[in-house]
């Protein structure tokens, strides 16, 4: 059997293809619950207190920062299971989303590991809390920019750029 | 070389559930229902054919207690599509070229 479309059938076969990509890439970006940032913040701060500390103190934040982490990793091994995952293809082809996304998370190892170090000299108390807020907020202003890449991916589908 | 249209795929429906399984490493059953827009049994079908050309792998697993599918496409399924696709552009490309369709 001949299944050969003719040119109009192919065009639309193929806008039917970048439709359902662009759908699908649209629907799959779904930000983590607005609670999972202040908990991430948490662990963050609480981590960095217990480097200030270095008492007993700073021992139980440190255990409370990792029980955090160790929370919010099994939290997302489970959305992991029901959700749809995008292709690491499909995320980082475009280079203006990959520029974005390598620039943001040096900009934020450099809060992270780099803040305590120009925050100590300074005489500032609890660097290390310091820079795991800074750290965290700048996670929550991560959001819009997740927004951004899913719409501009689907946007660059559906006009047939990828 | 000319890319090939492949029959097994060739369908709406199963066009379709290709696309979306092509955007992702793994897709549950509900999403690839709703965003297609079948039934259960249609897409049952469907994943079972695609499944039987060794294009789909259906992956069936527990979420606490509910019995979930997911579908991901295997590596010659990838390669079959991006086939497809490229022989769907090349028929419009070259019916662009056509000096009689061409403005």
């Amino acid at each position: 059997m001949d299944i050969t479309p003719t040119p109009n059938e192919a065009d639309d076969a193929l806008r039917q293809i970048r439709h359902q990509q662009a759908e699908s890439v649209r629907n799959a970006y779904k930000p983590g619950p607005w609670w999972s940032h202040l908990v991430l913040t948490g662990f963050f701060v609480s981590y960095g207190l217990g480097q200030d500390l270095r008492s007993l103190w700073g021992n139980l934040f440190q255990f409370v920062g990792l029980l955090i982490l160790a929370g919010v990793a099994w939290v997302q091994w489970r959305r992991r299971q029901v959700k749809r995952s995008l292709s690491s293809s499909f995320r980082l082809n475009d280079p203006a989303i990959l520029a974005v996304v390598i620039g943001f998370t040096a900009a934020t190892l450099a809060v992270l590991f780099g803040g305590p170090h120009l925050l100590a000299p300074l005489g500032v108390p609890f660097p290390h809390a310091i820079s795991g807020l800074a750290t965290g907020l700048l996670l929550i202003l991560a959001i819009p920019l997740g927004h951004w890449s899913s719409r501009r991916s689907a946007a660059r589908i559906e006009s047939g750029e990828q | 070389m000319t890319a090939q249209l492949d029959a097994v795929i060739h369908p709406p429906t199963r066009l379709s559930i290709m696309a979306l399984l092509a955007t992702a490493d793994e897709a549950d059953f509900a999403f690839v229902r709703d965003s297609v827009g079948v039934s259960d049994s249609v897409l049952s079908k469907h994943g079972s054919a695609l499944e039987a050309a060794g294009y789909v792998e259906i992956r069936k697993g527990h979420v606490g207690k509910r019995p979930r599918t997911w579908f991901r496409l295997t590596p010659s399924g990838r390669r079959a599509f991006a086939g497809h696709v490229k022989a769907l552009q090349e028929i419009v490309g070259k019916a662009a070229n056509l000096p009689e369709l061409r403005g």
